[in-house]
């Protein structure tokens, strides 16, 4: 009598062992279809009602940069994922306006957004007004305005205000002396991949996340790649004033003396040329970089580099 | 040890078999746990956000404690009736009230001071620096934590542990907004408003004085005078609370 009871007991227990797992499963189940669902905008949406900083900061209480470092954390998701939309950016940008609004010295926030919408995906005025915040609230730290001063004068092909956001730079206590010699060539040199490639190798310097350097990096080798296209479409103009027709292959170039050397592509692709338009591309990149137009607004031109300063790539690749 | 002592140390005692306590593993396993996320998660500054969410962990499971066991320090005495058997002894109840009050405040310090170790040994894991500022804001978060125990003591004296919870609760919110509040009263056309506003902002605590978390977590230190002030300020309001407490706890029919 009495293990039957107990039996009883057991069979009573097991099944609501098992019923409970099976709803369990059957909310996991569910969860993962939910997952599914929700892409990228629906997860960027999450940012886009975020109120605004003002009011956020009255609702965050004692815990304002707590409340700033978890809206970080998302917007960092939308800025490190490798596609993602205009409209997530945007709300990146407003996600990371209100963080800062919540904790005004959080430096990192403006520096990696800077980067971000700015120089790699560019957008670069909410890029400038972030930093332009960012140099209001924190005017201590240099690499705000330098930053700043990279995405006017060479994304923005605005030189003035690259030198005077570089003046700003250079004025703040512990800055590197040569921020006012990249300010004075900054005003003669428009635009100039050279002059580019040595600020964002100057910068990553500074950066102490391998991410963000990573990012940096590829951006530089973007621009090399950019800046030897633009030197063989130079040297194939040359070829055709000489010969009256485009080279058929590339090493043309070089077998008749037009240029000593082919760039090897620092993406790890190949240089080609269509031997009907002379077009020259590269086989890692389909599309070229938008700086192709930027370098439109450089004066100097050219293979020239200073000899003050040599391409970094190399030594850090 | 005088009547005070004795009660605190018996309000200690039952604060540590209630297992208080036990929420020091709950923020350990926070702390450590969110940690170890950030560290892979952020881009850069993981440092400042470890010590923001650590300095946070330890304010907000402080003010929990504060708020749940003052409301229940005199509450649970008259509930039990244990309180007839202490008003029955040569106590006064003044010296009931304060020696309550240290007992809780003694249970916060022996928290305060895990949580801090337990926080101080994150850091030391993650190679984030330790600044003197880390300790200035905990001595704030201290502060505000007798504030707060003050409070919850003062509304237990004459009303339910639930409105208690909720009226302390209030304050701690309202403590946390009276300086933005007069900030936008500052804009107001109306006289009569700023000069209510003027008179919330000094009645009521400014618990946003004592919290200097942001600083801190990026190494900026506050003056000695500021540190000294602020929690003079804090202590005196507490008194201030306590002296009411009592006050109405003479009052009551025992």
């Amino acid at each position: 009598m009495k293990l039957a009871g107990s039996i009883s007991t057991v069979k009573r227990g097991v099944t609501h062992a098992l019923f409970g797992l099976t709803l369990l499963a059957g909310a996991s189940g569910l969860l993962r279809l939910l997952d599914h669902e929700r892409n990228t905008v629906a997860r960027a949406e999450q940012l886009a009602y975020l109120p605004k900083g003002e009011y956020l900061r009255l609702a965050a209480l004692g815990y304002r940069q707590v409340v700033a470092d978890l809206i970080w954390l998302q917007a960092v998701q939308h800025i490190g994922a490798k596609r993602d939309t205009q409209l997530g950016y945007r709300w990146t940008y407003h996600a990371v306006d209100v963080l800062t609004d919540l904790d005004p010295t959080f430096v990192a926030p403006y520096q990696a957004t800077g980067i971000f919408l700015g120089v790699l995906v560019g957008r670069h005025e909410e890029g400038l007004a972030i930093l332009s915040k960012g140099i209001r609230r924190n005017p201590t730290i240099w690499q705000l305005p330098f930053l700043a001063g990279y995405i006017s004068y060479y994304e923005l092909c605005n030189p003035v205000a690259g030198a005077q956001y570089l003046q700003i730079a250079a004025q703040v206590s512990g800055a590197p002396a040569y921020l006012s010699r990249l300010a004075a060539r900054m005003t003669v040199e428009s635009g100039d991949p050279t002059a580019a490639l040595e600020f964002l190798d100057r910068f990553s310097r500074t950066v102490t996340d391998e991410r963000v350097r990573e990012a940096l990096m590829q951006r530089m080798k973007e621009i090399v790649q950019e800046k030897d296209l633009h030197f063989l479409e130079d040297s194939i103009r040359r070829y055709q004033a000489k010969y009256g027709r485009a080279p058929v292959k590339l090493e043309d170039l070089m077998l008749h003396g037009v240029v000593q050397q082919l760039p090897v592509d620092p993406l790890g692709g190949q240089y080609q040329i269509d031997s009907l338009t002379g077009a020259v591309s590269s086989s890692s990149k389909r599309e070229r970089l938008r700086i192709h137009e930027k370098v439109a607004c450089h004066v100097g031109g050219g293979d020239s580099r200073p000899q003050t300063w040599s391409n970094p790539l190399p030594v850090l690749q | 040890m005088g009547a005070i002592g004795v009660i605190a140390l018996n309000a200690f005692r039952e604060s540590l078999r209630d297992k208080i306590l036990y929420n020091l593993v709950l923020f350990a396993g926070l702390l450590i746990g969110l940690s170890v996320l950030l560290a892979d998660l952020t881009i850069t500054e993981h440092h400042k956000m470890i010590a923001d969410m650590g300095l946070a962990a330890i304010n907000l499971i402080g003010v929990i404690i504060a708020i749940f066991i003052g409301i229940s320090l005199v509450n649970k005495e008259i509930e039990r009736r244990t309180i007839y058997t202490i008003m029955a002894r040569p106590i006064s109840r003044t010296f009931f009230i304060l020696g309550k009050y240290c007992g809780l405040v003694l249970t916060l310090f022996v928290n305060l001071s895990i949580m801090l170790a337990v926080f101080l040994v994150t850091l030391w894991l993650y190679h984030v620096p330790i600044a003197l500022s880390l300790f200035q804001a905990v001595q704030l978060i201290f502060v505000e934590i007798l504030v707060v125990t003050a409070i919850a003591l003062f509304f237990s004296t004459f009303s339910s542990s639930t409105l208690s919870a909720i009226l302390t609760l209030g304050i701690y919110v309202i403590g946390h907004l009276t300086a933005d509040l007069r900030s936008i009263a500052a804009n107001s056309e109306s006289g009569v408003m700023k000069t209510m506003v003027d008179v919330l902002y000094y009645l009521c605590p400014n618990l946003e004085m004592l919290n200097i978390k942001g600083q801190a977590a990026v190494g900026i230190l506050v003056a000695p005078e500021y540190l000294m002030l602020a929690s003079l300020y804090g202590m005196v309001y507490a008194g201030v609370l306590l002296s009411g407490a009592c006050l109405v706890f003479q009052q009551r029919d025992f």
